[in-house]
């Protein structure tokens, strides 16, 4: 019940962002949109086409991706607060995007253009390029150290990059702060349709690479030793699943910043629902209670009329984390780790 | 030593178990033993702390590499097993398994057919019975739906083994199994690991500092003592040839070879004679030594302490002598101990 309660709620929020927004659009128009007839309104169709429909495509991947990051970290790590970026990820895309865009354009590369535009090619070909520097280096210890040692050591490079970091924001001219800071605000709107195909089967091999292991992050919740006791290959498992969820991150942070809150969060509130720790059952509810709340949050974000939207990643925290807590309160069970 | 048993799954030659296998800091903690594990048998690995029994049991379990030697299982070595091949003939039980306090008990039993289902973990008829069974055989199907959180730590044990025989191993390894346990549950999940491994027929080896359990329903001991000296013997043998208080042997402790328990050496006490049935005997001369006494059967000391016990022997009263002349009487050991210790009945 809960499973296509989740998969209603995704359809009804996927279709009130295609409906609501500055120009608002008759459900109508929506439905016959998707269905591929013809709109009267040619406008209305563009708006549509060109950008609802990557924006709510975006958001909903996003969301999803980020959840299925995060459920993956938590497991890995055995640490409910453990959520996609605890491995540094996506301080790694920061600066790689940092450095493009407080850097470079100031250094005379007349890049300006599309930087101002923040999505930009060279901004998610820079994020992906820190992330996967960051993946790499994580990577090639996961065989040397512990899982704990890993995660402090993931840590530790967060802080060493968040460093670098603001070092250049500090030097930066302020126009370049600007777009630095509204790309760290998160957004789902910059994602065009050429973007969109990069980002779409990125996070989709991703998630279908770390999907296959449910089995591994079950026995994986005994520990390293146990699990290994029960014939898991540990080593592969943890270069297999880590591997997907920091794509999985990565890519979000280079397509639209990065997002907050949803990915420690959503693996609680599908656990809190499911009273489950099986990750066959878990694994879909995240995924699409992701993409909801994405949605969701992006909706609000756009919901005050301007044509400019509030930060996703407030919107992400305000109205998730009350949601959280009270699923907690409510729910003794969803205290999964303990 | 031992009359040859039948099926052993387990056997090691020349193994020498240890740490920092071929470095620098190698550090060898036990070895070389000879060691072997039959089917159908429940074997206490004892010893003080820091001998190396986690250590040993560890390179069994195929958890760390032998310094030197070789472990078959099934006369096949353990390194040429895949670790899934490894899960399928042997299970391992920490101290204490930490799942995640939500997960149900179904699901953590669930967790022993992982080496034996498919990739998609789907259970088959085979792996129903198999969780069946184990929740039946370990006592814990009344909580099979509840979370591992609200357990007690015995019913948490027990889950955990249901656990480890829904892996249907034909070897079992448990590390302390009963450290967390009161005393009522640390007896019963001993004599419930005897009777599995008798009826399941498989081996289980099990480290415990709980030494009367152990000699009461271990099948064998293995005690390792401190300096990595090696003793294999049924628990009786093991008692009377003096291999326990060997094993154990420390300055400040011995072991009582008739009562089958540890007490502390004896400080050279007063004297006392100590007359009476058991087993009133027994309890007021542990009290005797508590306070510095040294109870004995024989005569020829100033000080003797006479016991009457009425027939259904629920009460007694204590009869001090001193020279044959009645200096105290007493109702309870306390009220014994408190005139005892009267100075003017002390000689020192």
């Amino acid at each position: 019940m809960i499973r296509w309660g989740s998969l209603l709620l995704l359809v009804a929020l996927f279709f009130a962002s295609l409906a609501l927004g500055s120009v608002p659009i008759s459900v109508k128009d929506v439905f016959y949109f998707l269905s591929g007839q013809p709109i009267a309104d040619e406008s209305t169709q563009l708006i549509l086409a060109n950008f609802r429909l990557p924006r709510a495509l975006t958001a909903a991947i996003a969301g999803a991706a980020l959840a299925m990051a995060g459920l993956q970290m938590q497991t890995v790590f055995r640490n409910p607060l453990a959520d996609p970026y605890i491995l540094g990820v996506n301080s790694g895309a920061s600066l790689g995007v940092a450095l493009v865009m407080l850097l470079a354009a100031p250094a005379g590369h007349g890049l300006l253009g599309t930087f101002a535009s923040g999505g930009s090619y060279s901004v998610v070909l820079a994020a992906s390029l820190g992330a996967g520097v960051v993946l790499a280096l994580i990577l090639s210890l996961t065989s040397r150290l512990s899982v704990m040692t890993l995660l402090i050591v993931g840590l530790m490079l967060a802080y060493l990059i968040n460093a670098a970091v603001s070092i250049l924001i500090y030097f930066a001219m302020p126009d370049r702060l600007q777009a630095f800071i509204s790309w760290s605000f998160g957004q789902f709107g910059k994602v065009g349709w050429n973007q969109f195909w990069i980002f779409l089967p990125a996070t989709a091999v991703a998630a279908a690479l770390g999907a296959v292991q449910f089995k591994s992050m079950d026995a994986l919740l005994l520990g390293d030793d146990q699990a290994k006791a029960l014939g898991e290959n540990t080593h592969r498992a943890r270069i297999g699943i880590l591997t997907s969820a920091a794509v999985l991150a990565g890519a979000v942070t280079a397509f639209c910043g990065p997002i907050g809150f949803l990915g420690v969060a959503v693996p609680h509130l599908s656990r809190g629902l499911l009273r489950t720790q099986s990750h066959r059952r878990l694994i879909p509810l995240t995924l699409t209670l992701g993409a909801s709340l994405a949605l969701l949050a992006d909706l609000i974000a756009r919901l005050p009329g301007s044509s400019s939207a509030l930060p996703v990643n407030a919107v992400t925290a305000l109205i998730g984390a009350p949601i959280i807590i009270w699923v907690l309160v409510k729910n003794r069970s969803s205290q999964s780790f303990s | 030593m031992n009359s040859p048993r039948p099926q052993p799954i387990l056997s090691a030659r020349g193994l020498e178990v240890g740490y920092g296998p071929r470095t620098r800091s190698e550090r060898k903690l036990a070895g070389p033993l000879n060691l072997s594990l039959a089917k159908g048998e429940l074997v206490c690995l004892l010893g003080p702390n820091g001998a190396g029994k986690s250590t040993l049991l560890k390179t069994l379990c195929g958890f760390l590499p032998p310094l030197q030697g070789t472990i078959e299982i099934d006369s096949k070595a353990i390194n040429h097993y895949s670790l899934r091949e490894l899960a399928r003939v042997r299970a391992v039980l920490p101290s204490r398994e930490a799942p995640p306090g939500a997960m149900t008990s179904e699901e953590l039993v669930t967790l022993g057919r992982h080496p034996h289902s498919n990739w998609a973990g789907s259970l088959s008829d085979q792996d129903h019975a198999a969780i069946d069974a184990a929740f039946t055989d370990s006592g814990s199907d009344a909580f099979r739906k509840r979370p591992v959180r609200e357990l007690s730590d015995g019913e948490r044990q027990r889950v955990s083994l249901a656990r480890l025989l829904a892996q249907e191993p034909q070897l079992a390894f448990l590390d302390e199994p009963s450290a967390f346990l009161d005393l009522p549950s640390r007896i019963q999940i001993l004599e419930k690991l005897a009777s599995i491994a008798h009826e399941r027929q498989i081996a289980i080896l099990l480290t415990t500092h709980d030494l009367e359990s152990a000699l009461r329903h271990a099948d064998r001991l293995w005690l390792l003592d401190a300096h990595g000296e090696w003793r294999d013997a049924p628990p009786e043998d093991a008692v009377l040839r003096g291999d326990v208080s060997a094993t154990f042997s420390s300055h400040n402790l011995n072991f009582d070879i008739s009562s089958g328990s540890f007490t502390p050496a004896q400080l050279a006490g007063n004297p006392i004679q100590l007359i009476g049935a058991e087993p009133h005997r027994l309890w007021t001369a542990r009290g005797m030594q508590r306070k510095g006494w040294s109870p004995t059967h024989r005569d020829g000391t100033d000080l003797r302490v006479e016991i009457r016990t009425s027939p259904d022997e629920k009460t007694a009263h204590w009869t001090v002598f001193n020279r044959d002349r009645v200096t105290a009487k007493a109702h309870s050991i306390q009220e014994l101990l408190e005139n005892l210790s009267n100075d003017s009945l002390r000689r020192d």
